[in-house]
């Protein structure tokens, strides 16, 4: 489900990045709202505990595979869905950092498509509603499957469309949405179970502890009501996803647009007299006889001088670089 | 005699119908080492949590350095009273040790370069300078307990008290020295509670045996540990030190 | 289970590369961050199938791998986590893109193979610039930036309580399956009727452990922040090490330095 570096343009990532800043704005407000100073840490320990969790398998009878645990709805039911939210943009941050799990410019793009959807639309369009008339263990159990999947699902497409946006695959949006789709119905389905498992035994030690949203309730006083705030967080989700559309189809990619833009044409004017010196230096220079090679402008770019280029400059560096090294040691 | 701690009728209960603390008067003078023993759940780690502020709703009367332990003195008598909690890694919450106990002077507004400072001096007082930069969960447990003993002492420094709840547990002989060592250099009040007799005896002069809520001894530490009768009844047992000679070692010279 | 004892082992070498105190390491954080995220931008921004563009980018890695006594090996170990998935996204490019497009001999290149090099290629770059990173950067540093880029505070403290309680709970983790599989011969994962109380134990644990966490950060004086600092090089290198780097990481983006190159000794 995380999403990498190589699967995004800037564009999209960039955009990910806005909407997720941007509830993760709003959270902070809520949680800042609710002066409850031991959710800090309470946070902290729990996303630790998360994390690691999320690493213990669980044997799913009858398949000889195995499960793991959702992370976002047990945060969302044990911390609520701000505070919860925050902590996985904390996991999702350790993940990207130490575990090359997502990617640093893709980190927008998971927290969306996990986080976001995890906590909020689990958290307040599944998990709170089921849970008004009082918590039981069958509520538990049908509110964590259906949030854990739909989210899934949510979360799935999710990626599906960034991918899709980015331009970066051939791949038509029927197929690679077919083959996401019912895979996370599936993990949905399994991480569900799994979370309710625990949440169950969590409710029947300790009932207090599962949020209900009573607390949301009691905030409400607060200048960002929750309505509105969900509002504001729909609306901005719907005008994000629209603007991404609209960029990422009639726009090859963000930078050559804006270069566009600057420079008039694609190519930069300092490219052209770079490429009339090296051509005047090339006749003289020439070692690589012209054989077996044919090379069709239509790939763009990428050319046979292109790659030797690369592989001498490449080499270059290396070389420069282990020189460098070898006369600082011999001076120490 | 200049008195740090003063505690008069102090009564406590978690159930309405059942005090687990029930009576409690003593004072304590500024450098004093007090041993708190009894049997468990007689009420060793509550006492230490009343004082420090995070058990609310006592009755009786406690002050502090003078002050009353109420909402509005927490911040003054904190930072002249240190709990060292039994288990270190909840109390070790920043990464490094250097920033876990430069994290209280920080706190109180002290700067970047006193805060510094304050570290290292609490460092050395604790004898784990090397230590500074290391990660807490790469510390042994025996260097996370001083870990968190230089924390508390980077910001009373050496003018306060330091609470202990069962600082020996699960450390080795030879930590277990250290710490006896570090303890007894400790220039501030000490209360430790612990059922560990062979540390009490080695650290405090004076301890106190709580019992049914009250206290059952309070005085000089080598005559309790002496009381077989009182100790048993009280469900301990003579340190060990002590069952084979039958009479305090000659460590001290008497 | 092998992966939480992995996953340990990466933390420590992490720190442990992090706090060796070479130059790069020494650089301020702002700086590294931002000129990772630049590289990655500028990486990303390239044309699906433009691999002689993207090999420009290449130095950044080389450069800084070799300077700063960072291992390949280890660095694009590190694509395992992604690799699957830029794989199945990438090998689609061969299947539905088949014009031909380059000609070596008698094998034909298509493009829709150019675009998955140059997507492992992306994958390959980003997993080495963000390895750089966290190799010469320790995490109270990169909190450190993210406080001065104004990340919320909130957010910054958790995410250091979470990276300080990791190892403790992967630990245990690690001891309960290890005890659980001891008793338990021969199953590949937590039994059913485990589930629930395996976790849940572990989870009330954590909630008591995070009660206690609160209470010894109150009797310390916590004020919902928590205080980083940071000794690094002279402002000015770091400034220089920022701006040196955006500006060769431009024109590389924008100049075809290997085209340049190549036509040296090509026709």
């Amino acid at each position: 489900m995380h999403m990498a570096d190589a699967l995004v343009i800037p564009a999209v990532a960039g955009t990910m990045y806005i909407a997720s800043a941007a509830a993760a704005g709003c959270s902070v407000k809520k949680v800042r709202l609710m002066d409850e100073p031991e959710k800090i840490p309470a946070m902290g320990v729990m996303g630790a505990f998360v994390f690691a969790a999320q690493m213990i398998n669980f044997a799913i009878p009858g398949t000889g595979s195995s499960g793991h645990l959702c992370g976002g709805m047990l945060l969302t039911a044990v911390l609520g869905p701000w505070a919860g939210f925050l902590t996985m943009i904390g996991i999702l941050l350790i993940q990207c950092l130490m575990f090359a799990d997502g990617g640093l410019l893709a980190l927008g793009c998971n927290i969306w498509n996990m986080a976001f959807y995890g906590c909020f639309a689990g958290g307040f369009l599944i998990w709170r509603p089921l849970m008004k008339r009082g918590i039981t263990r069958k509520r538990i159990m049908a509110a964590s499957v259906a949030a854990c999947v739909v989210t899934l699902q949510m979360g799935a497409f999710s990626v599906v469309l960034e991918t899709f946006f980015s331009g970066i695959t051939e791949l038509p949006f029927s197929v690679f949405a077919g083959v996401m789709q019912p895979i996370h119905l599936a993990i949905g389905l399994v991480e569900g179970v799994i979370t309710a498992a625990v949440l169950c035994f969590v409710f029947e030690a300790r009932p207090g502890m599962l949020w209900t949203g009573e607390a949301a309730s009691a905030e409400r006083e607060g200048r960002l009501s929750l309505r509105k705030t969900l509002v504001i967080l729909t609306a901005a989700a719907a005008a994000i996803a629209g603007a991404v559309s609209l960029f990422a189809s009639s726009l090859p990619d963000g930078l050559e647009w804006s270069m566009e833009k600057t420079a008039g044409t694609a190519e930069l004017e300092a490219a052209g007299r770079a490429y009339e010196i090296a051509e005047n230096v090339q006749g003289a220079t020439a070692v690589l006889p012209d054989y077996g090679f044919s090379f069709s402008d239509s790939a763009a770019g990428t050319s046979v001088s292109g790659l030797i280029g690369g592989a001498l400059v490449i080499g270059l560096c290396i070389v420069v670089c282990y020189a460098l090294k070898f006369f600082r040691k011999g001076k120490s | 005699m200049d008195v740090f701690i003063r505690i008069e009728d102090l009564r406590f209960c978690y159930h309405a119908d059942r005090y687990v603390l029930d009576g409690i008067s003593l004072t304590v003078s500024p450098g004093e080492a007090v041993g708190i023993i009894g049997a468990n759940g007689v009420g060793k780690s509550t006492f230490l949590r009343i004082l420090t502020g995070l058990l609310s709703g006592y009755e009786g009367k406690i002050e502090i350095a003078g002050r009353s332990l109420e909402k509005r003195n927490y911040g003054e008598i904190r930072r002249l009273l240190g709990y060292v909690f039994q288990d270190s890694d909840s109390q070790l919450f920043m990464n490094t040790v250097e920033e876990d106990v430069a994290f209280g002077p920080l706190s109180y507004g002290l700067s970047g370069g006193e805060a510094k400072e304050r570290a290292a001096w609490a460092l050395r007082k604790t004898h784990i300078e090397a230590l500074a930069g290391r990660h807490i969960y790469r510390l042994s447990g025996g260097e996370k307990k001083l870990a968190a003993i230089a924390g508390i002492l980077a910001l009373q420094q050496d003018d306060g008290v330091i609470l202990m709840d069962e600082p020996s547990a699960s450390l080795d002989p030879a930590n277990r020295e250290n710490l006896i060592e570090v303890i007894k250099e400790l220039r501030g009040a000490k209360l430790l509670a612990s059922h560990d007799l062979d540390f009490i005896y080695d650290t405090c002069e004076r301890t106190i045996l709580l019992s049914g809520g009250k206290i059952a001894y309070d005085g000089d530490t080598k005559k309790l540990l002496r009381d077989r009768e009182l100790l048993e009844r009280n469900g301990l047992r003579l340190p060990l030190s002590f069952r084979f000679t039958g009479s305090v070692p000659h460590t001290e010279s008497s | 289970m092998a992966g939480i004892g992995k996953a340990i082992d990466e933390i420590h070498s992490l720190e442990n590369l992090a706090e060796r105190g070479t130059l790069l390491c020494r650089i301020h954080p702002l700086a590294k961050v931002l000129v990772t995220l630049w590289y990655l931008i500028l990486v990303m921004s390239f044309d699906v199938r433009d691999i002689s563009g993207l090999l420009g980018m290449a130095a950044y890695p080389v450069i800084l791998m070799i300077s700063g006594d960072i291992s390949v090996r280890q660095a694009l170990g590190r694509v395992r986590p992604i690799l699957l998935t830029v794989c199945l996204i990438g090998a689609a490019n061969p299947l539905f893109d088949r014009a031909p497009c380059l000609a070596v001999g008698s094998f034909t290149v298509t493009s829709g193979m150019l675009s998955m090099a140059a997507l492992l290629l992306k994958a390959g770059f980003a997993v080495s610039a963000s390895y750089i990173l966290i190799a010469s950067t320790t995490m109270e540093q990169i909190c450190y930036a993210l406080r001065k880029l104004h990340v919320p505070r909130v957010l910054v403290t958790v995410f250091l309580l979470i990276y300080r309680y990791l190892v403790l709970m992967l630990k245990e983790a690690d001891r309960i399956t290890q005890a659980y599989s001891l008793r338990s011969p021969g199953e590949k994962g937590i039994r059913k009727s485990a589930w629930g109380p395996l976790a849940g134990q572990m989870l009330l644990r954590s909630i008591d452990r995070a009660n206690t966490v609160y209470e010894s950060m109150t009797l310390r004086g916590f004020r919902g922040e928590f205080f980083l600092r940071g000794s690094f090089v002279p402002l000015w290198q770091s400034v220089c090490y920022g701006v040196l780097w955006g500006g060769v990481l431009l024109l590389f983006r924008l100049v075809p330095v290997f085209e340049l190159a190549g036509r040296v000794f090509m026709p």
